[in-house]
């Protein structure tokens, strides 16, 4: 499946770059030329062109402060509308702001330095763009705008050493990420906004394994022109400690600090690095047909996310599908479910957006529940208050019990105390 | 021997003036010879003719003395014919030859007048096509089997027949002054007039004084005081004020119609469609008229101020039996083609046909515009139509797949555009966002694709040539109107209360308008047969001395076969299913199912050469190796009366004559056409029809309205008695055969299951809504929705295939399969459900509330789908099915990629494959008093479900939650009859 991601002056249609997902074939001059170029022409006309799509495939523009004209091809996975697209190239432009800052995304002098200098930015659009396989991250966190998390009974007790720790380095945001899920954070972190939270732990991730790092980031709300920094250590293989801080302390200050305060934690980090892939506490049991489940608040942005919940993998039955099919699926039953059932719930909001796959339906009739039984797999979505669950069955659950086994699900895993949403 | 009177035969001339219409004997030579030819009663006439005169056939037709009357009419003339008269009409043309259609063709020119033709004779077109619809009758319910008026309509038919030969009015327009009978001949005249003068007319806005004596001690009894003073029968119109001080529409009078002999015709200035403004120089408006008139009391001269209007439109007052609304004209002159631009919608919406091959050198500006609608070339989205071109040819080179639709904002408006490409040319229709999502988007295409497909044959000969332009201008115009103009009623509906609701019909649901399928209404068996043999008799064409078989000529068409739909649903179907999804499409897409269901329908014959899908655009295999389909050209041809329209495939070459030039729509298969239709008004098929309709057979709904918890028990009490939702509540019967504008007076006398009234009778309710009828046996209609129904036609159960439905532990899947194995069209399937229902009664009863609420049954194999009929149901039901269609349509979207992937497409990856969802909805009843506790919560699940085999069939099923299992099951394995 062909996806592409163009980047373009938005004066001059000149081209930036453009990221491509590997098996895809390169975009000739001239494709990409009329691809900017049916934009610019509509935009002479006061037209704005927003979309297009085919059998399996959603395009969008999107131009950025007069700057930047973005293009977006972007496989359909389930969604009818462009809602996610839209939603999805505002992240890879904050992801660009992340790292090389709104003033010289607005003003760019020199085509030439811009286009090598952008190359910092690479991986982790390729990152947000493709989920590329090397990196054991987030399936769900670019659409739904939440950011994963990883639950054990030792988070209180890491809650303790990053609050401490976070003292040191003189400033309010920290947190610790575990193989890029956030396993505890301080409440000013969690105050940053979704956007923010995603691509940070994202980046996180992505960056190339080292024991400690100091890389200027850009708030994409919080301060887009003034850069702040992001210090990192490693704790214990896969555990990363972040500080978002201002120009002092410097990392060598600040790395020989970190051995002093995580020392005795080493049980809880191993601890919380051994519930990877589970993400959730062991001590919890789940209806043995549960495949992957993604539990979402959507107030918090923080979600809980799984694709291998159960301990002992039964193996044994064929029919079921691997866990990057899981997440795949995951993934789409997420996106249609979203799209065409749940997000009605807060049209005001899309409606700014321009909601295009959304219809008139009656105001007072709102959907709580959605199944989906498919040759390969059930699927089960519910939304409680600020709650939403989507949960993968295999085949062998009956349709019927969906309901209840679904319902039970969500409580076991919302009344769980050391699972914090 | 007691004369015919020329009353009588006027009469019968007028139940049929459709076909004899026009003629013009003038009563003194009617009489002539009428006097000469009968002998009273109508049994003589008929049988006089049958020994003696013309070897009658109408024994094949006439079943009841209606019948009989209006074939001996015929006949009657034919045997005027023999005694050397030149009086004709197109039945006279039966006894000749079919070849010379030429010489008949003179005949029927060296009358005096065309009226012997067909009276849609001059609207076929250069290409033979022919497109003819004329206006229902309102107050005619049943004229075909109604002999009492004969005097009144005498007068009418003369006087409007000699007012159209100075006039030259519309027939159209003329037969809508069959609305008004009680009137008085004059009137009805008037009545013409006045309808004559709508928007189109000419703008002369010239104010005029006129005198007239008014005489208030000239009583005149039952009228209004304008009708008494003046001889004006007033009429009300909405005046849209172009003050800006004035901005709220006043009700002004219209000059409707003059009273014969009165004031104002005596003064022959006064016409009809003027304005009445002022009185002796006061303004006068609907409401103050009368207190203006009363204050006339001595007999005096008054001047009258009108205005030649022709800007106003008329609200149709109460006294035009307020059944005729201006919407179902206007609908009317729509559908016809009459009107092609819709009333001026604001949103941007857009068609056209552009093509990459223009000689970019020599051509003008808009040389790849082959066509647009609407006209207007200067909007925004054709300045841009490069930018369409362009997507739609780079996208393949990017994605590998053809551009389907992309969104645009153009003028501060969100607008979707469709694409389909066919060679290097391009189909790009626009339509605003608010009004059209995109799931329907893709729909519209591939729904005007295939219609341009079927009519033209490909897109490019659609569009390509220009004399088609008038005919894409009507479908797109209908189109736009359906998708514009529409939801907008349909929105503003779901406001005001005391519309009436039409949504649970196909009519306002866009979801059904969409689909190439059409609503189908499974007859009972003996019905059903009934109705078969009829149309059997039809498309056998024998029709003895009067087929062309008899005179050893080849004949021009073989009919392939026929489908009959009344009311805009299927009846019966003699077509492969394709060939009755093209039509279909084509009757959707002209709106004629509407008008069928919503007007009965004056005439319509429509006659045009069609592409059917399954012989030029799809490759089948052939079901016997070495068979193919002959070669040929086909002709589709739909003939409508009243409620009824039956359309007709036939193929000319194969074994009929090859065909060749442009054939035109040929009088004798139309007149059998509408025989086959008269014979079902007058049979007991007609009326048995109507009551299937009105109360189908299949599951019973109930209305969500009654379903809110709250009703049991506590919060019953507190509610105000003037609380709206107390408002609808209770349903009789008779309210709602009076609320329906369908309401035939027919169906009160029809067995009708009785309505479930809210409270007492909940629990029979609950049992009753999963009771399937019994298709063979109609008559326990009444009472088959008793549970106590005897159980002498049930079938011991058969357990083990019970049990699987019943048990539901050994899971969903099982039971599917078992049920692929049953046949599901076997009627021992709807026994045994009966059964089962039966054996779940006391389960249900304990379970408590679990109703269903709406079905939707597509049958693709078929063609067809089922759902249940019109029911007039509370405003919290018609937000359920808008709802449940809503979402029936994503669903249904989804299940696309499934049987895709079924029948060998491309495997989608994530969602393909998908036979079930099902969303879970919660509502709170509309309009709950802000002041009020917690409003109560109904939860009820949408399920959609598909079947792949043993063939393609989707079921949506609407039901309260916590239905038992069992009973969901159920539900989706009877598919509700859709037994062909």
């Amino acid at each position: 499946m062909a996806e592409y991601f163009l980047c373009l002056t938005a004066g001059g249609g000149v081209p930036l770059f453009y990221r491509s997902k590997e098996d895809s074939k390169q975009l000739s001059f001239p494709i990409i030329g009329s691809l900017n170029g049916v934009h610019m022409f509509a935009n002479t006309h006061d037209v704005d062109l927003q979309s297009a799509s085919t059998d399996n495939t959603h395009l969008v523009w999107k131009v950025f402060h007069n700057s930047l004209t973005l293009i977006l091809v972007r496989e359909k996975e389930g969604s009818h509308g462009t809602v996610f697209l839209k939603q999805h190239m505002e992240l890879l432009f904050q992801a660009m702001v992340l790292l090389y800052g709104l003033e010289d995304l607005m003003n760019i002098k020199n085509n030439e330095r811009f286009k090598r200098e952008i190359k910092v930015c690479f991986n982790l659009l390729d990152n947000l763009l493709y989920r590329s396989p090397h990196y054991n991250v987030s399936y769900m966190a670019d659409i739904t705008l939440t950011v994963d998390t990883i639950h054990v009974p030792e988070n209180a007790i890491l809650q303790n050493y990053l609050e401490s720790f976070v003292q040191t380095a003189d400033s309010p945001y920290g947190c610790l990420l575990v193989l890029g899920k956030v396993a505890v954070a301080t409440t000013k972190w969690w105050d940053l906004t979704a956007n923010e939270l995603v691509l940070l732990s994202m980046l996180v991730n992505t960056l190339p394994r080292c024991s400690s790092r100091d890389i200027p980031v850009f708030l994409p709300h919080g301060s887009p022109k003034v850069p702040h920094r992001l210090l990192t250590f490693q704790l214990v293989q896969g555990v990363e400690v972040c500080v978002i801080c201002g120009p002092s302390p410097s990392l060598a200050e600040l790395e020989r600090e970190v051995e002093r305060f995580w020392r005795n934690s080493y049980d809880c980090l191993a601890a919380v690095s051994r519930a990877i892939p589970r993400n959730f506490p062991s001590t919890i049991n789940l209806d043995q047909n549960i495949l992957g489940f993604a539990l979402l608040n959507t107030e918090t942005h923080r979600c809980l996310c799984t694709v291998q919940p159960s301990t002992q993998e039964n193996t044994t039955q064929g029919n079921i599908p691997s866990t990057a099919k899981r997440k795949a699926l995951l993934r789409s039953f997420y996106q249609y479910t979203w799209e065409s059932f749940l997000n009605q719930t807060n049209q005001s909001e899309q409606d700014n957006q321009g909601a295009d796959a959304t219809v008139q339906t009656p105001t007072n009739h709102s959907a709580l529940d959605i199944y989906l039984c498919s040759t390969s797999h059930k699927c089960y979505a519910l939304t409680i208050n600020h709650y939403s669950l989507f949960i993968l069955y295999s085949t062998n659950i009956p349709t019927y019990a969906l309901k209840s086994v679904s319902r039970q699900t969500f409580d076991i895993l919302t009344k769980e105390k050391s699972i914090i949403l | 021997m007691p004369e015919l009177s020329t009353g009588h035969l006027y009469n019968n001339i007028d139940y049929d003036r459709e076909t004899i219409t026009d003629k013009t004997l003038t009563e003194s030579e009617f009489d002539d010879y009428g006097s000469t030819l009968v002998d009273g009663t109508d049994e003589v006439v008929y049988s006089n003719l049958e020994t003696g005169l013309y070897g009658l056939k109408g024994t094949a037709y006439a079943t009841q003395a209606a019948l009989q009357d209006f074939d001996s009419i015929s006949l009657i003339v034919k045997y005027s014919q023999t005694n050397g008269k030149i009086y004709y009409d197109e039945r006279g043309a039966y006894n000749d030859d079919r070849n010379d259609s030429e010489s008949s063709g003179s005949f029927y020119s060296d009358d005096e007048s065309d009226g012997l033709e067909p009276v849609w004779a001059d609207k076929v077109d250069s290409k033979g096509e022919l497109f003819y619809l004329e206006a229902p009758h309102h107050n005619d319910p049943a004229p075909y089997l109604n002999n009492n008026n004969l005097a009144q309509s005498n007068n009418h038919l003369t006087e409007s027949d000699k007012l159209k030969k100075k006039t030259g009015l519309d027939k159209l327009k003329n037969l809508i002054g069959k609305n008004k009978i009680e009137k008085g001949s004059a009137d009805v005249l008037n009545n013409q007039i006045f309808n004559n003068i709508g928007p189109t007319g000419k703008p002369n806005n010239s104010v005029k004084d006129v005198l007239v004596y008014a005489d208030p001690y000239r009583e005149i009894r039952g009228v209004s005081l304008c009708e008494a003073l003046f001889g004006i029968i007033p009429g009300q119109f909405v005046l849209r004020s172009s003050h800006p001080a004035r901005p709220t529409p006043q009700l002004k009078i219209l000059v409707q119609g003059l009273v014969p002999g009165g004031e104002a015709m005596r003064s022959g200035q006064i016409k009809i469609g003027d304005w009445l403004m002022y009185v002796n120089d006061l303004e006068v408006n609907w409401h103050n008229v009368d207190s203006i008139l009363s204050a006339i009391t001595s007999p005096k001269q008054v001047k009258l101020t009108l205005q030649k209007s022709s800007a106003v439109t008329t609200s149709t007052g109460e006294r035009q039996g307020a059944q005729l609304g201006q919407g179902d004209n206007e609908m009317v002159k729509l559908v016809s083609g009459e009107q092609t631009e819709i009333a001026t919608c604001s949103s941007p919406h857009q068609v056209m046909y552009l093509t990459l091959e223009s000689n970019s050198e020599t051509a003008k500006d808009q040389d790849d515009l082959m066509y647009v609608y609407p006209r207007q070339t200067d909007s925004k989205l054709v300045e841009i139509r490069g930018m369409f071109l362009t997507i739609s040819h780079m996208l393949p080179d990017v994605t590998k797949k053809a551009a389907k639709n992309s969104t645009v904002m153009c003028n501060e408006e969100l607008v979707h555009v469709g694409y389909a490409q066919e060679g290097k040319e391009l189909l790009v229709i626009a339509l605003p966002a608010d009004r059209v999502d995109l799931y329907e988007m893709d729909q519209v295409i591939a729904i005007t694709v295939r219609a341009m497909r079927v009519l033209y044959g490909s897109l490019s000969s659609a569009f390509g040539n220009k004399e088609n332009s008038g005919r894409l201008d009507h479908y797109f115009c209908l189109l736009f109107h359906k998708l514009l103009t529409k939801s907008q009623q349909s929105s503003n509906q779901g406001n005001s209360s005391n519309q009436h609701s039409n949504s649970n019909h196909s009519n306002n649901v866009r979801m059904l308008e969409l689909l190439p399928s059409v609503q189908f209404v499974p007859l009972a068996e003996e019905l059903k047969v009934e109705v078969d043999n009829i149309l059997s008799d039809f498309e056998s064409a024998d029709f003895v001395d009067m087929s062309d078989d008899y005179y050893d000529v080849r004949r021009l068409y073989s009919i392939l076969g026929s489908s009959l739909y009344y009311k805009g649903c299927l009846v019966s179907s003699h077509l492969h299913s394709v060939d009755l999804e093209d039509v279909g499409i084509y009757l959707q897409c002209y709106s004629i199912l509407d008008i069928s269901s919503t007007n009965s329908m004056g005439q319509l014959v429509l006659w045009k050469e069609v592409f059917p899908t399954r012989r030029c655009h799809k490759q089948v295999d052939p079901l016997l190796p070495g068979y193919t389909e002959p070669e040929g050209r086909w002709f589709l041809l739909v003939v409508g009366l009243q409620n009824y329209v039956l359309a007709t495939l036939l193929e000319a070459a194969g074994c009929a004559q090859i065909c060749e030039g442009q054939p035109s729509p040929d009088p004798f298969f139309v007149d059998q056409a509408r025989a086959t239709l008269l014979q079902m008004l007058s049979s007991n098929v007609h009326s048995q029809c109507q009551a299937r309709i009105s109360n189908p057979a299949g599951p019973h709904t109930t209305s969500a309205d009654q379903s809110f918890p709250c009703k049991t028990s506590k919060h019953e009490s507190p509610r105000p008695k003037g609380s709206p939702r107390v408002a609808h509540t209770p349903r009789a019967p008779q309210t709602q055969i009076h609320h329906s504008p369908r309401g035939m007076p027919g169906s009160q006398s029809m067995p009708m299951l009785k309505k479930p009234s809210p409270l007492p009778e909940r629990h029979k309710n609950i049992v009753r809504s999963m009771v399937f009828e019994d298709h063979s046996d109609p008559e326990t209609q009444s009472t088959g929705s008793n549970m106590s129904t005897p159980t002498s036609h049930r079938k011991p159960s058969q357990t083990s295939d019970d049990s699987g439905g019943s048990g539901g532990s050994s899971g969903l899947f099982k039971s599917q399969k078992k049920q692929r194995k049953m046949a599901p069209y076997d009627v021992s399937g709807l026994k045994q459900s009966l059964d089962f229902a039966d054996n779940s009664q006391n389960a249900k009863l304990t379970v408590g509330d679990c109703n269903l609420f709406h079905y939707l049954c597509l049958d693709w194999c078929d063609g067809v789908y089922i759902c249940p009929g019109q029911t007039e149901r509370g405003p919290n039901h018609k937000q359920l099915l808008r709802n449940f269609y809503v979402n029936a349509t994503r669903i249904h979207n989804l299940f696309q990629h499934s049987i895709n992937a079924h029948n060998g497409g491309s495997h989608d990856e994530c969602l393909g494959g998908v036979t079930e969802q099902g969303v879970l909805f919660e509502c709170t009843p509309d309009n709950w008093p802000a002041n009020k506790k917690q409003p109560p919560v109904l939860q009820y699940w949408i399920i959609g479900r598909l079947f792949l085999e043993p063939q393609v069939r989707e079921v949506y099923v609407c039901h309260q939650d916590g239905a038992a299992q069992n009973i969901v099951e159920l539900a989706f394995k009877l598919g509700f009859g859709t037994c062909s």
